[in-house]
């Protein structure tokens, strides 16, 4: 069975895209979210292998999404989609409980290479 | 995903941010210090940068990233000085440039080079990724100090990839990878010196080891190492020694649809009344109780259907409203006038074809009340009044029709100088057209009457109430006009608020069918004999009324057999008769809009297919009056 991603990005633009870069390399786009608050409450619903997670979100933004997700599942795997010019965010996330990163412009390589040694 | 497809979703959504930067910048130039609105910006400007550099528009993007910067410095700051919302709003401006480029397929404007160069200009000096100081002895120190690390069982040497993106970030994935395996006692060089961009990339780790854990081999800990990816280089040698409560997860969820999508569903709907009505003809008469069940069934989930689609087509005013705010700053700044502008209704819902078409009108009409209608804030103390014009644009619902009236507070229309223009253009009873305000909207509405005193860049020559009032007639609207000297002018839209579908009165003329929007019918007659031919005018029920033949409205020969119907219309605020050669039916009808010939004087607002499928015009009823 594909794995089961939750996809969280204010930008349609971007869920779309790395929606279909994922299912384009097999995996199943099992939800979406486009604030924080939206990527914790789907999180919990859905329970997905995997969560890739914006950083700069309205109404939560992805750290505070991360740290909420993985103080609730501790196994949760979350891949932070960043743009350029923010390391120190990126970082910040890592230490809350993210598992890897993606740097936007995405190239779709590196978001499976980054998805697929998540997933292990 | 397609190109094409991931263009026009980078577009629209691009577009949508755009505006919402534009109105927040609005309300930070009233209280700079909305950290609400400063956030709401960053945010818009951080996802369109991002989204910008998917679709390779790098000057778009590296332009948007100095925006960003400023605005981050802002969010430390508290609050966003003036003369930066100016500079972002050109910004703003010039991306709106690069992304029509982007939609033709040329390169970003030189507009936009300028435009960052300028928020660049007033970006702190400092960039906000460096966070520590270099300090590459203060490493050595470290590494120096960790080479004796008490109680470490392994060191782990680590090169991060050339090519890898946020160095510091990976070495974070690299760490946590081997915080799995065992207690990490010292890394060097420290968070601090990995966050400089001088950092030569390579990492030392000293493990420890848990009591009762396996022991653990080098080549278990290069794998974890290289599976946190973009490592270049790795070795293992053995050493002696929490936010806020989630939201409603069955909140509305909103799905984005093509708008042509939307279209070719009303079609298919408009279509399948069309059928329901041919069935209904055909099958009722005969019949049994089971058909006669499964026909109300199918007339009763057709309409809901038909309901349910037409309510997927409302779109909030907001869409053109929120354009408002810019545009008077723009212009209020253009013309050295003080503008309080206050909209009401931006909620209520229309049809998205209305908004579409309802958005020039409107923009043209609150420029005119901005560039026309407001004095300068001098001739205003002078006259006794606040230096602060006022504009009130407000929409109401009003039946089955939407009002939208834009008001000022301006020196009103000055009715002798109309008059004047209209009298010098031939139109001999213009002082007394002039007396009121319908006659005055009738002067105004005359192609190239213009009341400028001088010809602005902002209100443009010659296009004016006249192109306003032919779009909205057209529309099966209509234009009001309330004004006094000295107090101000309110001049309001009415219109339908879906022009998708209709009921209309099929008629006949000369073996053509035409439709008559049925809102403006008020009743139909049959005549014992028919009006005398040439007859300008006919009395129905006791009253006289002014006599349209549509034979000759339509420009066709006069009929052999002068039996006909006479239909009562009301529009354009006066009752007629129109003579007809039939009233056939009533139906529901999808108007499909006309390619408009230039120059041509239509008299028709739009097309539809009757129910036996051959093509009808619908009359525009304006152009009977």
């Amino acid at each position: 069975m594909s794995h089961r991603v939750l996809v969280c990005d204010d930008a349609l633009f971007m869920r779309t895209l790395v929606g279909d870069i994922l299912q384009q390399a097999g995996f199943s786009v099992c939800g979406q979210a486009e604030t924080g608050a939206q990527a914790v409450a789907q999180y919990k619903a859905l329970k997905p292998d995997l969560v890739t997670m914006d950083i700069v979100m309205p109404d939560m933004g992805g750290i505070d999404a991360v740290k909420e997700i993985t103080s609730w599942d501790p196994t949760a795997k979350v891949v932070m989609c960043s743009a350029m010019g923010q390391q120190a965010l990126v970082n910040e996330a890592l230490q809350a409980g993210a598992s890897d990163f993606v740097v936007k412009p995405f190239q779709p390589n590196r978001v499976i290479e980054a998805v697929q040694r998540v997933l292990g | 995903m397609e190109p094409h497809r991931l263009l026009t979703l980078f577009l629209a959504e691009g577009r949508e941010l755009l505006e919402r930067v534009d109105a927040e910048l609005m309300t930070l130039e009233r209280s700079p210090d909305s950290r609400a609105s400063i956030d709401a910006v960053f945010r818009a400007v951080h996802s369109l940068k991002g989204m910008s550099a998917t679709v390779a528009l790098t000057e778009t993007a590296s332009a948007l990233h100095a925006a960003e910067t400023l605005l981050d410095a802002a969010r430390a700051d508290g609050q966003l000085p003036a003369e930066h919302v100016a500079t972002l709003l050109a910004l703003v401006d010039a991306v709106r440039h690069a992304l029509a480029a982007a939609e033709r397929g040329d390169a970003a404007p030189a507009v936009l080079q300028r435009a960052a160069l300028a928020v660049g200009a007033l970006a702190p000096a400092t960039s906000d990724t460096r966070r520590g100081v270099p300090d590459r002895e203060r490493a050595a120190r470290v590494v120096a100090h960790a080479t004796s690390v008490a109680g470490a069982r392994w060191r782990v040497d680590v090169r991060i990839a050339d090519d890898a993106s946020i160095p510091l970030a990976r070495s974070t994935v690299v760490l946590r990878k081997l915080r799995a395996l065992a207690p990490l006692l010292e890394v060097a060089p420290d968070d601090d010196a990995r966050a400089d961009d001088a950092w030569d990339r390579r990492l030392t780790v000293w493990l420890g080891h848990e009591a009762g854990a396996a022991p653990l081999d080098a080549a278990a800990i290069t794998r974890a190492v290289r599976g946190a990816g973009e490592i270049a280089e790795c070795h293992a040698s053995r050493e002696v020694a929490g936010a806020s409560p989630a939201r409603d997860a069955g909140a509305t969820q909103t799905v984005r649809i093509p708008v042509q999508r939307l279209d070719d569903l009303l079609d298919i709907i408009g279509e399948l009344v069309l059928a329901r009505d041919r069935l209904e003809r055909h099958a009722r008469p005969t019949a049994d109780d089971v058909g006669r069940h499964a026909l109300d069934d199918v007339s009763r989930l057709v309409v809901q259907l038909r309901d349910a689609i037409l309510q997927s087509r409302m779109v909030p005013l907001a869409q053109v409203f929120d354009r408002f705010p810019r545009h008077v700053r723009d212009s209020a700044q253009a013309l050295g006038k003080e503008i309080d502008l206050v909209l009401e209704g931006r909620e209520l819902e229309v049809d998205r074809s209305l908004l579409d078409e309802l958005t020039d009108p409107l923009l043209h009409l609150v420029r005119n009340a901005i560039d026309h209608g407001l004095e300068h804030p001098a001739d205003r103390r002078a006259a006794g009044k606040s230096e602060r014009g006022r504009v009130v644009i407000r929409a109401v619902r009003d039946g089955a029709m939407v009002a939208v009236s834009i008001a000022d507070d301006g020196r009103g229309v000055d009715r002798a100088t109309v008059a004047a223009r209209a009298r010098a253009q031939g139109v001999s009873d213009a002082e007394t057209l002039a007396e009121d305000d319908r006659g005055l909207l009738q002067l105004l509405a005359r192609p190239g009457l213009s009341t400028a005193p001088a010809i602005t860049a902002l209100s443009g020559r010659g296009v004016g109430v006249d192109a306003v009032q032919s779009r909205v007639q057209a529309l099966g609207g209509r234009l009001e006009l309330a004004t006094a000297a000295a107090s101000g002018t309110v001049i309001t839209l009415r219109l339908p608020l879906s022009i998708a579908m209709m009921r209309a009165l099929l008629v006949r003329v000369a073996d053509e069918t035409y439709a008559l929007p049925l809102t403006h019918v008020r009743s139909t007659h049959r005549p014992d004999a028919a009006p005398a031919p040439g007859a300008t005018s006919v009395l129905v029920a006791g009253e006289r009324l002014r006599l349209v033949w549509l034979r000759e409205h339509l420009g066709l020969p006069a009929a052999d057999d002068v039996s006909g119907q006479l239909v009562v219309m009301h529009g354009a605020g006066q009752r007629i008769a129109m003579y007809v050669d039939a009233c056939v039916s009533q139906h529901e009808i999808v108007v499909k809009p006309l390619q408009r010939v230039r120059g041509a004087a239509s008299k028709f607002s739009g097309g539809t297919i009757l129910p036996d499928g051959s093509p009808s015009l619908i009359l525009d009823i304006n152009t009977l009056s």
